[in-house]
């Protein structure tokens, strides 16, 4: 299977941006909420559990070297079905593009905000976490 | 004539019974003061135990600790909120451990995550938390609380009876396991904890409950929760029910290795 493996293609590129930063049960202490960087890669894994799934790929550096990246969602599974996604949206081999949060300790981990899969955008929600709740809090994994 | 008598009087009562439980308003819909059956999603805001400093709710006054409690709190790193410590964190919830009471009603069970929902019977209440597929039953059966002792060993849901006060269900409970956190916020009990809740249902949708903890190991007085407002079925997707939202140890434990660990350093 691993020769079937596409090779990535990667870019992680520092932007600053804007973003609609909201406390979110860890993740602001986790990541760089105000930062994005673009990681290009080729999914290996996806988990569509609760409460956030998780996304693992190979990526490939400027020096052509892999290194196995990890990546969260913040929305729920339940959130992100509402959006059109299910547990086969992300497929072994499919090619990625992902606007990130990076890890503050700059290991190979973000937390996705916008994605790409296959040329194709896939919707998120409106900020970390997507849709708000009805409470306008939420739960979960701390 | 007779017969008229009858039907005059059974359709007056059923029109008194019918008022009694239909609260003011064109709209509202009937329903059962003492029927507190339902999938419930808690939807005021404050997701602490009570309006802490932590909560982010104006100017909330500090818990009132005694120096065990407070030593016990500074013991509990939380990921969330002001004291959030990205390597120290050791909440139970991170590794799929017990919420228990109070936790599994006010932090987690809000949309897009979590519900409970409660089921009666003649003689228990049963509550059922979707996050550890978990369930706690509340003996209304008349019963007495037991003596907290050496030979009672504590539950991570306690030991709980109910009442009937009015139209408010009123749950008293012992016993509690110490390892188990008040909120997300890192609060701590300890086993001498007494909790009481208190339950009424104010519309067909809605059902509010209010808690008073009584813990002079860990608390110098009774500290009260705020108002948690609950409405029934109100997770707000589609198909809400067909979720299996359910913490995994081995998922957990995957995520936290590869992700979250990995991300904070821990």
């Amino acid at each position: 299977m691993n020769t079937r493996r596409l090779t990535a293609c990667v870019l992680a590129v520092g932007l600053l941006a804007t973003v609609s930063v909201r406390a979110h049960h860890g993740t602001s202490i986790t990541y760089e909420m105000d930062k994005m960087i673009t990681v290009t890669g080729t999914v290996t894994e996806f988990d569509f559990s609760y409460p956030h799934p998780a996304l693992f790929m190979d990526v490939k550096d400027d020096k052509g070297k892999v290194m196995r990246w990890g990546a969260e969602f913040l929305p729920t599974p339940a959130a992100l079905k509402a959006l059109g996604w299910n547990r086969e949206t992300l497929k072994f081999g499919d090619a990625v593009i992902l606007g990130c949060h990076p890890s503050k300790t700059g290991n190979p981990v973000c937390a996705v905000q916008t994605i790409t899969i296959n040329g194709k955008a896939m919707p998120l929600g409106g900020g970390p976490g997507g849709p708000p709740p009805a409470g306008g809090q939420r739960g979960g994994r701390q | 004539m007779n017969a008229k008598l009858s039907l005059i009087a059974v359709t007056l009562f059923s029109a008194v019974a019918l008022a009694q439980n239909v609260q003011s308003g064109q709209n509202a819909k009937p329903f059962d003061a003492h029927d507190l059956s339902g999938k419930w999603v808690r939807t005021s805001g404050n997701q602490g135990f009570s309006t802490v400093p932590e909560s982010g709710r104006g100017n909330a006054p500090e818990a009132p600790f005694t120096a065990a409690g407070r030593k016990a709190y500074e013991k509990n790193y939380p990921g969330y909120g002001p004291r959030a410590n990205a390597t120290l964190r050791n909440d139970p919830m991170g590794t799929c451990d017990p919420l228990g009471i109070p936790r599994n009603l006010n932090a987690e069970v809000v949309s897009s995550h979590n519900w409970w929902e409660l089921l009666q019977t003649n003689d228990r209440v049963i509550q059922l938390f979707e996050w550890h597929h978990e369930f706690r039953v509340i003996y209304a059966d008349g019963r007495k609380l037991p003596t907290v002792d050496a030979d009672l060993d504590p539950k991570w849901n306690g030991y709980s009876v109910g009442r009937w006060d009015g139209d408010t269900f009123v749950v008293e409970s012992v016993g509690f396991d110490e390892r188990t956190w008040l909120d997300k916020f890192g609060y701590a009990h300890s086993d001498q904890m007494k909790l009481q809740e208190r339950y009424r249902r104010v519309d067909a949708d809605t059902l509010e409950l209010t808690m008073v903890l009584t813990d002079p190991e860990y608390y110098t007085k009774p500290w009260e929760s705020d108002r948690k407002v609950f409405k029934r079925n109100a997770f707000q997707f589609d198909k809400p029910w067909d979720e299996q939202i359910y913490c995994v140890p081995s998922e957990e434990n995957k995520f936290n290795r590869l992700i979250r660990d990995a991300a904070s350093g821990k």
